[in-house]
This record gives structure tokens, sequence and C-alpha cells, in this order.
């Protein structure tokens, strides 16, 4: 259904990726961990195509994966001189869709976002982005700065979703990624490391095992 | 506080030069004496519009981000008028030579009010754009523009008055730069990737929407213009639009960098009077079109 081969991404002499394959034959929801600085945002923005990178992307059903892809980035680009509604319509028009009254979250809609906390404005650009529906998503970190309601709405919202489509996510709670992901995909060196459900505690071992105790 | 004042005039400077680079330092100097220069030998024709220049010291004042850092000091307008002052020198000088004392003095007093006045908040003003661009009200929020609008309606009034068009002239040209003013900006790659257009339909939006929304700009000109019976100044008012129209094919033209979009924008306007630049906007068109189709397809 999706495949990614990425055969090497560099930035100038600094390799993040190298040889990374992912196959996926099935909608549902795919977790990515990985350190910091281990490429979980590159392979992010590859899978995007916002950045260029030696390999190919491709989709069973579509022939072109531009405005397939809902993204949503640790930090959301977000325009702080308009209000959370403006911001909706904005996403809106830019999507070409029919007016639906999409809400997920529960923000002022006529405040200035750069009044708005952290977590505000990541509830504003969701509920801005996910007025369409899509063929893959990539949520990195969607959960931090969010609240415990938010997190648990989200969450319900993915696994939707994921009956129909390809979602991935990343986050640094592996718990989180353990409940409901289909697959984990380990980031390490470069190079990708695949887990089914039933080698999920395998990622611990991976993950944690030259950590030295004092 | 003079070392404060320097400091803010080169941190300013910043934005145009690299750190400790003596030729760049060399080079802008230079050319921004050559432009005053050059000013000063058309001075007579362009007299009527010098005053705009104190618009430059007002949007900068109104987007400072410092300001509560600078209020910590006791003396904080003084600093804030000196920095404007240091900034604005060659434009005084360039009045005071050509004995325009009461520009000179207007010019003065105008940077005095912009540092007296408070700035406006509250209210947030809903505005009738269209918000597939987003900076037509980000750009009117943050340089508080409507609050110039009435100057426009006003400079037609006075034109009528006196029977001067020059001042008419100038309010097409106030309407023309506020149109051109939000595709001096640039939207996230990501917006433009998740786009449902692409890239030649994405760009026609974009012009629709700039003629869409320079409209609401343009409508209340049209009108006054109407009623004082100027029709053959109300031909030209189509003209409005172009600058902000062959402002988005620079845009994309030069989509990846700010410097040279403003760079050849300033050429092709200083050289339409020869009408060269007017063939290059059919390649422009066509290498805007290809910068939005590689931000939208990126392929190594």
């Amino acid at each position: 259904m999706l495949q990614i081969d990425i055969k090497n991404k560099s930035y100038k002499d600094k390799t993040v990726l190298e040889n990374i394959s992912i196959s996926l034959s099935k909608n549902g929801i795919y977790g990515v961990v990985g350190k910091n600085g281990e490429g979980k945002t590159t392979l992010f923005r590859c899978i995007m195509g916002l950045i260029s990178f030696k390999g190919s992307i491709n989709h069973a059903t579509e022939s072109a994966l531009h405005g397939k892809i809902a993204w949503c980035p640790t930090e959301p680009l977000i325009y702080d001189e308009l209000t959370a509604n403006e911001f909706t319509v904005f996403y809106h028009e830019l999507l070409n869709i029919e007016k639906i009254d999409f809400q997920m979250f529960d923000v002022p809609q006529d405040k200035l976002i750069k009044e708005f906390s952290t977590g505000m404005k990541k509830k504003a650009y969701l509920n801005a982005v996910l007025q369409k529906k899509y063929s893959v998503y990539v949520f990195d970190e969607p959960f931090n700065g969010l609240d415990l309601e938010s997190n648990y709405l989200l969450m319900n919202y993915i696994k939707e979703v994921a009956k129909n489509s390809i979602v991935f996510i990343s986050s640094h709670i592996l718990e989180i990624l353990y409940k409901d992901c289909d697959k984990i995909f380990l980031l390490k060196n470069k190079k990708i490391k695949e887990f089914d459900k039933k080698d999920f505690l395998e990622i611990e071992k991976e993950l944690f095992s030259e950590i030295k105790f004092i | 506080m003079i070392q404060v004042i320097l400091t803010l005039v080169i941190i300013r400077l910043r934005k145009f030069l690299p750190p400790k680079d003596k030729l760049a330092m060399m080079i802008f100097l230079v050319g921004y004496l050559f432009f005053f220069f050059c000013l000063n030998e058309k001075f007579q024709a362009l007299r009527s519009y010098l005053l705009l220049f104190s618009l430059d010291i007002f949007f900068y004042h109104i987007n400072r981000k410092d300001m509560e850092l600078l209020k910590l000091n006791r003396k904080w307008k003084l600093i804030i008028f000196g920095e404007y002052f240091i900034y604005s020198l060659p434009y005084l000088a360039l009045l005071i030579v050509n004995k325009e004392y009461l520009f000179a003095l207007i010019s003065f007093v105008l940077i005095k009010i912009y540092i007296i006045v408070p700035p406006v908040d509250g209210k947030i003003i809903k505005y009738p754009f269209k918000l597939f661009d987003p900076f037509w009200h980000i750009s009117w929020r943050r340089n508080k523009l409507i609050l110039f609008l009435p100057v426009i309606i006003f400079l037609v009034i006075v034109g009528d008055l006196y029977n001067n068009e020059n001042l008419i002239i100038v309010s097409f040209f106030v309407a023309s730069i506020f149109t051109t003013l939000p595709s001096f900006q640039r939207e996230a790659n990501i917006s433009v990737r998740m786009s449902s257009y692409n890239g030649k339909d994405y760009l026609k939006k974009q012009f629709k929407t700039a003629i869409i929304n320079s409209l609401f700009v343009v409508i209340p000109l049209i009108i006054t213009l109407s009623l004082f019976q100027k029709w053959e100044l109300l031909c030209f008012s189509p003209l409005i639009f172009v600058a902000p129209l062959i402002n988005i094919v620079f845009k994309y033209s030069f989509f990846n960098n700010q410097f040279q979009h403003q760079l050849f924008f300033a050429v092709f306007l200083s050289m339409l009077p020869l009408g060269v630049p007017v063939i290059a906007i059919p390649f422009l068109y066509l290498k805007s079109v290809r910068t939005i189709k590689a931000i939208q397809y990126v392929t190594n």
C-alpha cells in the first residue's frame, strides 16, 4: 500500500538516513521512535516531500501524494496574527474543501493566535488541518503540549482515521505507542528497524541497552 | 545611552549585512548614499512623496519587539528618538539641503508622535479579505493599515479642493503600496505543499485573491473619485492592481530569497518607464509556476 525507500538523506556531509525501507501493506497506526537527532523528523519531512532525498515513495492507490498527506509537526507553523477562526478558513480555502464545522478541540475562535498558549496553538492548528480526510497522516510528537483531555480526543481521532488511512506517530512515550500501534519503527544509527506488536518489548532493549546505571 | 542607540542602529542594519563584513558595509553605505544622491537630483519631482519615508519608521516602530526591554531604561523615548534620528539623517539632510525646512520639521514631529502615541490595542478588526493569502490580514493588522485608509480618501479630497492632480496620483500610489505589502511575505512551504491547487492553479488562485482583496482597498477610492467626477483619473484606477499582481510573480520567482525578490522588483519598477521589463513578465510567470511545482513535488 505504501512503499518508502530512502537510499540516502544527508545534510551537507552528515548522513542522517541510509537504506531505509518501509513497506506497509494495510492502513493502521505506525509508531516511529528514536533518540533526539536520530532522524525521526527528517524521515517525516521526506515522507511529506518537504525535503529532497535519494529514493522514492509510492502509494498503491494515489499516483501523487501532493495534498494527500496531513502534517502535524512538533511545533505547528501557525500565523500568530490571525484568529483561530481565520486560520481555519485559511486552511479551508487552501485545501479547497466544502465548509464543514469540524472542531475537534474547543478554542476561542475570535482571539488572535499570538495570545494562545503552546497547547492552544496546537489545537487551533489541528482543528484547521484535520478538516479534510487524507490518505496518510504524519504526527510528529502530537501529544506534546496538549492536556490530558485533548490527548484522549486526539488519540481517539487517530484510531478512527487509521481505519481508512496510514497514520505515522512519533512519541517519546513508548506506552502510548505500545497500546495502539500496529508496528513500531526504531531509528538508530541512520538505519531503521521494524517491530511487530508481539516484539514491542524488544524496543526497550534496543534503546536502553547501552545505558549504564551509576 | 549613545552606545545603546548605536547598537540599535546596528541591529537594524543586521537584516541587510553580515556581522564584521566591512566590504558589505562599504557597499551598503555607498549604495545608500547613492540612493539619496539620486533623490537629490530628482528632488523637485519627488518632493510631494518624501514624507512617505516616515512611514518606514512608523511600520518599524509598531512592529518592534524590544519595547518592553527598552522601557526598562528611564530614557527609552530619547533612545528610540536617537535611533530614528540617525536612521533618517540622510533623509533629513536631503530636506535641509533643498531648503524644505517645513518638511524636515514635520518629519521630526512625526517621529516624536510615533514614539509618544501609545499603541492601539484592543478590538480585533475583522477584515473582509479572502484568506487564501493570509498575509492580507496579517499585514493590515500588523501595520495597522486601516488607520491610513482614510488618508487615501483625504488626498483625493484635498487634491480636488486645490486642483492638484498630483495628490490624487499619490493616493493611487499609496493604495498600490497597501495592496502590494502582503505579497512581500511568504507562506510556509508546508502550506504550498498541502494545498489542493497545483503549480499553475495555485498561482492563479493567488492572483484571484489579490484582485478581490485589492478591490476592497480600491472601492472607497473609486467611490470618492466618482463623487468628485474625476472620470479621467478613474480610468487609471485599474493600474493599482498591477503592482500586487506583478509582485506575486516576483515573490514566487524568488521564493527562496526575499532580498532578491525585493531587489528585482525595485529594479523592475524603476525601469518600467522604459517598457523593457514588461518583456520579462512571461518568463517570470513560468519561473513562478516552476518554483511552486518544485515545492509541491520535491525530488532529488
